[in-house]
């Protein structure tokens, strides 16, 4: 029978392993660097809370993105947007590899991916993590064609960039 | 316009080592720290034990302060009006499961549970006022006592409808989200 220490070592090792992806979640609804905070702490507790739950149906990378999305799809600030807080706009340099000779552009695309609607959000993170239009689908909910043509027309918008 | 994209991709599979300061993944298995889910449950499990509390002390106290039998046995209804509301929001809630559900299906579950919530506050508030009325009413004679009853009902009232214009803000982002895969 696994023991409360077990389970915390499995959950740490799990998490640790997995830290990028759960970051990339949080980063990209996040508003500001307070928020992004709250996010990843409310994922993480997420994570835990329903650790012993987790069966194995799915590949555990699923279930955390699975996890990480929902909470942050769902996630209801208690404060404003401009109440004072540092704002996420400099901090893309942490996401952004400035050396990239595509740097400017790519910042202009997550700042693009900033603004999409939050199931908009969701799918171009799985599809940047090339999960296939099935797996977006089940992921999310949403219809495979419906998957693909959103897909297509956020394409169109970054390609503009 | 391709190599862009490629080179998000790219970029974005190769973030592996981030993670956001100040959170140690260690403390989140304290038992002490808790969601936001696992706060509302808490919350609205507190709120019914308290309203089933206060629909046999409500009565009591009122008639024991000199109130009519009508007023107490009211007062009594209300707070059992207010645990069944309560419940039926619990149970929204408990009915949320990050783990299993897809984004669509949790937005309408956060979606039920917020409609939920502020029907039970106009349910509440149809009930509170003519009460909290009635019961002022009877208190008048006491300045004090008036004067702490109305400045707490307009209070309440304010914070009541901030709270509520936030709600209801979310709730038509999420509308708006799921129409959008509707259609």
């Amino acid at each position: 029978m696994p023991t409360i220490e077990t389970d915390t070592s499995a959950f740490l090792e799990a998490v640790n392993s997995n830290s990028g992806l759960i970051y990339k979640v949080c980063y990209m609804y996040a508003e500001d660097r307070d928020h992004l905070k709250d996010l990843y702490q409310e994922v993480m507790v997420n994570l835990w809370q329903g650790f012993s739950g987790f069966r194995g149906n799915s590949k555990l990378s699923t279930w955390i993105y699975r996890i990480a999305i929902n909470t942050c799809v769902s996630y209801i600030r208690r404060h404003g947007r401009n109440s004072g807080h540092e704002p996420l706009d400099e901090s893309a340099s942490g996401i952004v590899d400035e050396s990239h000779e595509h740097a400017a552009q790519l910042k202009m695309m997550y700042e693009m991916i900033s603004t999409l609607g939050r199931i908009d959000k969701a799918i171009i993170m799985l599809w940047l993590d090339e999960y296939s239009y099935d797996e977006i689908a089940s992921l999310t909910g949403v219809s495979r064609n419906n998957v693909a043509s959103r897909i297509h027309r956020i394409k169109q918008r970054l390609s503009a960039k | 316009m391709d190599n862009n994209l490629d080179a998000l991709k790219q970029q974005w599979q190769q973030l592996s080592n981030s993670t956001v300061a100040g959170v140690d993944p260690a403390l989140v298995t304290n038992r002490r720290m808790s969601s936001r889910h696992g706060y509302l449950l808490r919350f609205y499990r507190v709120l019914i034990i308290v309203c089933l509390i206060w629909i046999l002390l409500s009565p009591l106290t009122l008639f024991k302060a000199g109130l009519p039998v009508f007023l107490c046995v009211t007062t009594s209804v209300y707070f059992g009006v207010m645990a069944v509301l309560c419940f039926i929001t619990y149970q929204r809630i408990r009915e949320i499961d990050f783990g299993t559900m897809t984004v669509v299906e949790l937005l309408a579950s956060v979606g039920r549970v917020m409609r939920t919530r502020l029907v039970s506050r106009c349910i509440g508030l149809m009930l509170c006022v003519p009460l909290i009325a009635s019961l002022l009413y009877y208190f008048s004679a006491n300045k004090a006592m008036l004067v702490g009853g109305i400045s707490g009902a307009v209070l309440g009232g304010i914070l009541g409808y901030i709270n509520d214009a936030k709600i209801r803000r979310y709730l038509k982002e999420i509308r708006r989200e799921l129409m959008s895969v509707e259609g």
